[in-house]
């Protein structure tokens, strides 16, 4: 009686990889994860970082209109309207004023202007 | 704590759920939920019960629960090498497989006599509490269960 029963124990014993996986798996799933701690530290850090002005406060200058594609001619030499078109544009042009961007701070005391570098005098 | 509760008690309860659901890999998948309770209801574990009653307890439930909600008990195919002898392995998974198929031909009910009581050596009073019937009960369910798996193993021997 008892031999048979040790003999059914025996037989019906589990192998120790088996042991070893489910101890695995228990870690895995019990372990403690880092990420919700970070997120949660990181949530008030990022409130205090200071932030850019609001969009509505900038002023900005629509952008120059791009010129007109010009006829290529061979290389070292100058179409006739590429001739033509430089000399217009010469004559045409005139200084512009330099382009600046304004922008409001939330302080009413102190607005920032870009100035770029081609000068302007402003 | 938690690492050492389950260092200690993990092949045992890992053992009776084989022994209830007939294949490791449900076995894992109920220890594994056994232990993910423990460690959920840690701080309840620390005041004075023994850990390894309660964890019993709830292995057997689990196994109850799975086998009427998931499946109920299948032997798997399963190759369970590990031996230096691979004849002495394969008689080895021969017979286990055999006692499984035993024990997968019995009912619900005398199955977990026998492998509580028989197998796992509890106290006839343990088994009558976990199972909810008394004593006499699991005296008789277990010696019919132990009767048939004699007689289907006796069967299939002398093929």
């Amino acid at each position: 009686m008892n031999e048979e029963l040790d003999w059914l124990r025996q037989v019906t014993e589990v192998p120790d990889a088996a042991v070893a996986e489910l101890h695995r798996r228990v870690v895995m799933r019990t372990r403690r994860r880092w990420w919700p701690w970070v997120a949660a530290a990181a949530v008030p850090l990022l409130w205090f970082v200071p932030r850019p002005a609001p969009v509505q406060n900038l002023v900005l200058h629509p952008a120059a209109p791009r010129a007109p594609e010009l006829p290529r001619a061979a290389e070292g030499t100058r179409s006739r309207a590429e001739t033509r078109y430089r000399a217009a544009t010469a004559r045409e042009r005139t200084p512009e004023p330099a382009a600046l961007i304004y922008m409001e701070t939330n302080d009413p005391d102190v607005v920032l202007y870009l100035i770029p570098s081609d000068g302007g005098g402003e | 704590m938690f690492e050492q509760l389950l260092a200690a008690h993990e092949r045992r309860i890992l053992r009776v759920c084989y022994r209830l659901l007939g294949n490791l890999a449900d076995a894992q998948d109920a220890a594994q939920e056994v232990f993910l309770k423990a460690y959920r209801n840690l701080g309840s574990l620390d005041g004075g019960r023994d850990p390894g009653a309660w964890l019993y307890r709830v292995a057997v439930n689990e196994c109850r629960d799975r086998m009427r909600r998931v499946r109920p008990f299948a032997v798997a195919d399963e190759t369970m090498a590990g031996g230096s002898d691979p004849e002495a392995d394969a008689g080895r998974q021969e017979q286990r497989r055999m006692v499984m198929a035993g024990l997968a031909q019995l009912p619900e009910r005398e199955r977990m006599a026998v492998v509580l009581r028989d197998l796992e050596g509890l106290e006839t009073s343990e088994v009558a509490a976990m199972m909810g019937v008394t004593e006499e009960t699991v005296r008789s369910q277990c010696s019919m269960g132990r009767a048939k798996l004699r007689q289907f193993v006796e069967a299939r021997l002398r093929r």
